[in-house]
């Protein structure tokens, strides 16, 4: 499941500005439980993006994707991050009505944006289920 | 079971996709040694999901419909991109439209019909090329590392990009031996993915591992 030795989550958002209040929070919930996180703009400029977003999930043990918006990017991510095992936590903004089938059965984070001091909460009680797993599990 | 490989389509679940699929689908099997399905995502069935990631695990070949950014499409190209599959993208839009992810790729575009056929043909040829050379490659190593532990050699390999390009020209000279015949595949691979390719003692070495393994 959640792999400790790995200190790195990446989050896959679209790239159109709208998120950044989301990433912001994403990272400071993520930094009080001494994890980095890793998003597209890791990835230096002339870098082979395909290859550089997947060295970045591979570093890390999950990836947490804003999939509200069915944005192909993200979606990519999402593949590719499957692909290679990882753990995936979609987020989902509470007016969405439906999500992709390819996503049905994750265990998703609906969140309020207009509200956005619940999502480290929401995102916090998610990855405690890991935490509880791992502790279980030693 | 079939010994063809396949060929497996991702594209949105629209009826212009079906029609479109079975042109493809028709020129691909008459042309190749490859059989074709699709994957046909229509939103509604979950348990397909299994069976698309079934497919493009089992795919030699990935052909993937990006027009219109299906979400679908593209969580399922980055599996296959995940999984290391060869990959061939096509697009009826713009190349600038493509998404940020993959827009680096090669593309083909269906705005110049008239080529789609000749640049599929071409995309075919180097994904299964490429193909092959990563199960060589991986055969090659196997082989190589028996060959390392018994002589007690200390050679090191090429990359797979050194090994396909060596690849390329010993077949062009030569034909590929069977898998299943030991001696020959082994003294035709083992060759070609020492790194130091003029090392004649490693070379000498190998002929006398070969001999000894199929005496």
């Amino acid at each position: 499941m959640f792999d400790y030795n790995k200190r790195y989550i990446y989050l896959s958002t679209p790239q159109n500005g709208q998120y950044e209040n989301v990433i912001q929070l994403v990272r400071d919930v993520l930094r009080r439980h001494n994890i980095e996180l890793l998003t597209i703009s890791d990835v230096d400029t002339g870098d082979d993006v395909k290859l550089s977003v997947k060295r970045l999930i591979e570093q890390s043990s999950l990836v947490i994707a804003e999939i509200s918006d069915l944005n192909p990017n993200v979606m990519y991510e999402v593949g590719i991050g499957q692909g290679l095992n990882r753990l995936i936590m979609p987020l989902v903004r509470q007016d969405v009505k439906t999500i992709p089938v390819d996503l049905a059965l994750f265990w998703t984070v609906i969140y309020d944006p207009s509200d956005l001091r619940q999502l480290p909460r929401l995102i916090e009680r998610w990855l405690d289920t890991y935490l509880q797993d791992k502790r279980e599990a030693v | 079971m079939s010994q063809k490989g396949l060929c497996f389509f991702l594209m949105p679940f629209l009826p212009h996709a079906g029609y479109f699929y079975e042109y493809l689908k028709q020129h691909i099997e008459a042309t190749t040694d490859l059989e074709c399905r699709r994957a046909d995502t229509s939103n509604e069935s979950v348990p397909i999901i299994d069976e698309i990631r079934q497919s493009i695990q089992q795919a030699d070949v990935i052909i993937a419909d990006c027009t219109g950014a299906n979400a679908n499409v593209f969580y399922e190209l980055g599996y296959a991109h995940a999984l290391n599959k060869p990959t061939i993208l096509i697009t009826a839009d713009k190349p600038e439209h493509t998404p940020f992810d993959v827009r680096h790729l090669r593309l083909i575009l269906l705005q110049e019909p008239e080529r789609l056929l000749p640049h599929l043909d071409d995309a075919l040829q180097s994904a299964l090329a490429q193909r092959v050379s990563e199960t060589l490659y991986a055969k090659a190593l196997e082989l190589f590392e028996a060959f390392r532990r018994d002589q007690d050699v200390r050679a090191e390999v090429c990359s797979l990009l050194e090994f396909a390009a060596r690849l390329r020209g010993a077949s062009a000279k030569a034909d590929l031996p069977s898998v299943n015949d030991d001696a020959r595949f082994a003294s035709f691979v083992l060759p070609l993915i020492i790194a130091n390719s003029s090392d004649l003692t490693v070379m000498r070495q190998i002929i006398g591992w070969v001999d000894k393994k199929t005496a």
